[in-house]
């Protein structure tokens, strides 16, 4: 984990501080609610449905148990008991009292968190693979380069004012589990032909209700330009990004708008400033964060470790589905990475009591060198797992209810808040997340489904990324009523695409057996060991279609 | 600016804001008072919301009027979970005074008996 510097605690105590003056005057009338709504905003402090809401940044999705267990007084104190993971790697609490807030941000502050830049036009808490520094597939440890970019992306001058929102994502290989192709910036880590080490830049991808994939604007930038590129980056888009309709102040639209070639020249005519003004990452940059970077001490792995599971796994069918869903491959022999799920059957997407978080610490204690991660499928990652713990790991993990072995299976559901608790969604996501998680509950048959990836979003802002699932479910509100659109066929990696709607939306008492009859055409036409996204690619949305619309295909039948 | 909030054919209005402190859900109560239970909001045909007095509005966040039907219940899901608080987290359902819970939404007392 990282560790702040001396600055770093006395600059997050004193912006607490800060927004405790900003918070009495508002309290007092002194400021009015327009006056007031900025300075909230930028300390993460959101007005919902119900209540005040705060969302803390995870920085790339990294977490230590002394952290979660100031989550877990934190939901506990001054909130109603838990808290909401994102699909931003952020943690959401959803009832917060104005006053309580500079108290909250002092407690954060404490275990070095803080929610500056979780809201606003500016760019937001940096986001990274989830498995990063123990992936067995990375070229290298992308959180390096996360801190860089957090570092210089907080409170950057120039940029806390930028036509709209700006996301930064790495990944640390091919693979991409951070959905890069889906930010303003995407980095890829890559060593090239010499072995230097550097970054596939990806710009203009993202969801929301114009979904676009990113753009490569530069197939290797070498790492020491890491920060003046990513400056003519913003500077263009600062300076040309549209402010007269905040439906068109991504940059994707800006790329759209301008065509890449034109947009890649100006950010290199650019570059050639920044070069100068940022100067390079160095060495000593690197060597720096590294000695900040504590990394875990891994003790001697068990003899009999492989074995030992092994013979678990023969005993028990379902650690042996745990064991193929749930863990994957470390960089380190002897280790797995260990998913914990935060979607139980029937359970809501993302959420954790905060006696669950107090004894996810302790497990992240004993059996992860104290350190979990957060990722964007709003599940908690334990990195540093011996392969001779995983049935004791999971054993205790079935107490607090967080062992389904459903990860990359239909009950892994991505869903946003939805009007359950967002102010701008138009349809709730939650209900018809756990009716799907219910339906489809049986966990042998998740294993026969096999890897997909369901996602719902409450509005099409599309927080809950259905435009990437393998089946994605865009909530609607037709004439005062919920209805969802169903595209297939979305997924994020090297081969990202948008997923495409299948035909006229569902209403709620049809949408469940809606996915269930797309899952019976997948069972009956795959082939062997074929995906479901596989299979999509192969048969097209004919065969789905017909299965939903049947109606319309008389004459074809 | 006049936000004049006028109630539909055969509707009545409440007026609901969220309070300033916690950001909860309030209605107008008959005194002037913001509570959170909207059996006991006051109905309205027709009101001014500049005609409140100052030191009402200075307590809440964004007030604006609701159309409730003959039951009092709110019209429209959004405005229902507003009332009644998230579906999804049972125990944060709020069905009190003339509401009762039945299954995960809140009905009219009566209906539901």
């Amino acid at each position: 984990m990282f560790q702040y510097t001396d600055f770093d605690h006395r600059f997050v105590r004193e912006r607490a501080e800060q927004f405790r003056g900003q918070v009495s005057r508002r309290l007092s009338g002194e400021l009015s609610e327009e006056q007031f709504k900025p300075l909230r905003l930028m300390n993460g402090v959101y007005l919902q449905l119900h209540a005040y809401m705060l969302r803390v940044n995870i920085p790339y999705g990294q977490l230590s148990s002394a952290q979660m267990r100031k989550l877990a007084h934190i939901a506990r104190t001054y909130d109603r008991g838990y808290g909401h993971f994102t699909t931003r790697q952020n943690v959401q609490f959803n009832w917060p009292k104005l006053k309580d807030i500079p108290d909250i941000l002092n407690e954060l502050a404490d275990v070095e968190m803080h929610a500056i830049q979780s809201s606003g036009n500016c760019i937001r808490n940096v986001t990274a693979d989830h498995f990063s520094g123990v992936a067995a597939d990375e070229v290298t440890d992308p959180r390096i380069y996360a801190e860089i970019v957090r570092r210089w992306s907080t409170l950057h001058p120039e940029f806390t004012y930028l036509p709209r929102k700006f996301k930064i994502a790495l990944s640390g290989s091919d693979a991409d589990r951070a959905a890069v192709y889906f930010h303003d910036i995407g980095l890829i880590l890559q060593n090239n032909d010499d072995g230097e080490t550097g970054f596939k830049v990806l710009v203009g991808g993202g969801q929301g209700r114009t979904p676009m994939k990113g753009r490569v604007v530069k197939d290797f930038l070498r790492w020491p330009d890491l920060l003046s590129y990513l400056e003519a980056v913003l500077r263009v888009y600062n300076l040309i990004g549209r402010r007269d309709n905040k439906y068109k102040a991504r940059i994707k639209i800006l790329l759209h708008e301008t065509g890449l070639e034109e947009l890649k020249a100006l950010i290199d005519r650019e570059w050639c400033f920044t070069k100068k003004t940022v100067g390079p990452v160095t060495e000593r940059d690197i060597a720096d964060i590294q000695s900040r970077l504590v990394l875990p001490e891994y003790g001697p792995v068990d003899e009999g470790g492989v074995a030992k599971t092994e013979t678990a796994k023969a005993e028990n069918p379902d650690f042996a589905h745990w064991l193929k869903s749930n863990t994957h491959d470390h960089k380190r022999d002897g280790y797995r990475i260990v998913t914990l799920s935060l979607k139980p059957t029937g359970g809501i997407p993302g959420d954790l009591t905060a006696d669950q978080m107090d004894q996810v610490a302790d497990l992240a204690d004993r059996f992860s060198l104290g350190e979990m991660a957060v990722s964007h499928e709003q599940n908690i990652v334990f990195p540093h797992v011996k392969q001779s713990a995983l049935f004791e790991l999971w054993t205790d993990l079935q107490n607090i209810d967080l062992a389904t072995a459903n990860i990359g299976r239909i009950g892994d559901i991505i869903s946003c808040p939805g009007m359950d608790y967002c102010a701008l969604a138009t349809t709730r996501s939650i209900p018809v997340a756990r009716r799907i998680s219910e339906n489809f509950a049986e966990l042998d048959r998740q294993h026969d489904i096999g890897e997909i990836r369901v996602k719902i979003s409450g509005c099409i802002n599309a927080c809950g990324h259905h435009h990437v699932g393998d089946i994605g479910l865009l909530g609607v509100d037709r004439r005062g009523e919920e209805y969802y659109q169903l595209s297939l066929g979305g997924k994020i990696g090297s081969d990202s695409a948008i997923g495409t709607i299948i035909g006229p939306a569902f209403s709620t008492d049809e949408v469940v057996d809606a996915v269930e009859a797309v899952i019976e055409t997948y069972l009956e036409l795959r082939q062997t060991d074929e995906t479901f996204s596989d299979a999509v690619e192969r048969l097209g949305l004919a065969p789905f279609k017909a299965r939903l619309y049947p109606e319309n295909f008389h004459d074809a039948a | 600016m006049s936000d004049k909030i006028k109630a539909g054919n055969n509707t009545a209005k409440v007026i609901t804001a969220n309070r300033l402190s916690d950001g909860f859900v309030v209605f107008l109560s008959p005194d002037n008072k913001w509570i959170e239970n909207i059996a006991e909001a006051k109905n309205f045909s027709a009101v001014e919301l500049d005609a409140l007095p100052p030191s009402v509005l200075t307590k809440v966040i964004d007030p604006y009027g609701v159309d409730v039907d003959a039951s009092g219940t709110p019209v429209g899901y959004r405005e229902q979970l507003r009332a009644f608080g998230p579906s999804s987290h049972r125990r944060f359902r709020r069905c009190t005074g003339k509401f009762r819970l039945n299954n995960s939404t809140c009905v009219p007392a009566k209906a539901a008996a």
